[in-house]
């Protein structure tokens, strides 16, 4: 009689036993499907505000897609779902709001005339300190630094943007300078970085070419801004001429070796 | 006003498989295979091709109840995204083609600017 009790209950006890376990699994699935959907919701709010219920829906349907899609079996699912939403999590929508802020106008703040003699003056050490301007006399560097204006810039101020016209050379004559290229998915590339004094931004000016990067301030700087035309017209002084062409066959043999 | 679109080889790819086929409407999961790219790489190309007027998005004309999904945003290539995009793969093309030379190219004073 007790065997016969035993075996039932051995029965009774695996039928709950595998109705549990589905439920369990069920509830297993359902919970482990939401966590791609919230690292993309999560996601989303990295996004500017008025680009962010487009793109969380968009990923959210594509990820019911890969979800429940007939391809391959529930794990590999879940898994590239997973890895549909941490990708776009850690990069996507990064690199979209990046993109996003980055295409609001973002303008070099207005330059200033050196009013004063002795202003101008203080330049001149500067000028002659760049690697561009060592060998000019300091008439020229005083008439150099005449023909320029003053950009104080405060950290992160751009000074140019890539892609847009080139209308001016910078003098560093105070303060860090960078520049950053941003590549086709919006991550920000740092080439080079400047400390006074130095001298950028010359050879899209002179070939008339649109920047290839952007500068921006790194903390307070202040740069002197020679313009097209100023650049023009000192370039009718042999000094400046020939320091420029020495800078551009230094520049050769430096990329050649 | 479109943005300016910067080639390089990720925005190429892309578009390369929008010319493949240009009657053929794309999705974001299936760019993905196409290119081998993650998804955090491939959208943020599609947001800025979308901008710059090479590429439309419309949601895929389907009954999500009778589907049993839902609508896919579809990204079609642009007359105009063909027309550019031709000239810009032939440019970078031309490019990658004379790469073994531009070791020995000029390079600006303390930079690319």
């Amino acid at each position: 009689m007790s065997a016969i009790w035993a075996v039932l209950l051995g029965l009774f006890g695996a039928l709950v036993g595998a109705a549990f376990g589905d439920l369990f699994s069920e509830e297993v699935r359902a919970r482990l499907g939401r966590v791609p959907a919230g690292i993309i919701r999560l996601a989303g709010r990295r996004l500017p505000a008025d680009v962010q219920q487009a793109w969380t829906g968009e990923w959210l349907d594509e990820l019911e897609y890969i979800l429940r899609g007939a391809e391959a079996m529930p794990v590999t699912r879940l898994v590239r779902g997973t890895s549909f939403a941490i990708s776009l999590f850690a990069r996507g929508a990064p690199a979209i709001r990046r993109e996003s802020t980055g295409r609001a106008p973002r303008e070099r703040p207005p330059t200033r005339p050196a009013a004063d003699a002795s202003t101008l003056a203080s330049f001149v050490p500067v000028l002659r300190k760049t690697e561009l301007f060592r060998d000019v006399d300091e008439p020229v560097l005083l008439e150099i630094a005449r023909r320029s204006s003053i950009l104080d810039v405060s950290n992160s101020q751009p000074i140019f943007t890539q892609n847009e016209p080139s209308d001016a050379m910078f003098v560093l004559a105070k303060g860090t300078v960078r520049l950053v290229v941003h590549s086709a998915d919006g991550r920000q590339i740092e080439l080079a970085r400047h400390t006074e004094p130095a001298v950028f931004g010359e050879f899209s000016l002179l070939d008339d070419s649109p920047r290839s990067a952007s500068a921006e301030a790194v903390g307070p700087s202040r740069l002197l801004v020679l313009g097209r035309q100023a650049l023009f017209d000192v370039l009718q002084n042999r000094q400046v001429v020939e320091a420029l062409l020495r800078s551009l066959v230094e520049q050769i043999r430096h990329s050649d070796h | 006003m479109a943005d300016e679109v910067r080639m390089t080889i990720t925005v190429a790819r892309v578009l390369r498989v929008f010319l493949d086929d240009v009657a053929q409407p794309r999705y974001g999961y299936e760019l993905m295979r196409l290119t081998g790219y993650p998804s955090g790489k491939l959208y943020p190309v599609l947001a800025r091709l979308e901008r710059a007027g090479w590429l439309t998005k419309e949601i895929e004309d389907i009954d999500p109840a009778i589907e049993g999904r839902p609508a896919r945003r579809l990204y079609r290539i642009s007359a105009d995204g063909i027309q550019a995009a031709r000239l810009a793969l032939a440019v970078l093309s031309e490019q990658l083609r004379l790469a073994p030379g531009t070791g020995r190219r000029l390079r600006p004073h303390g930079g690319l600017v």
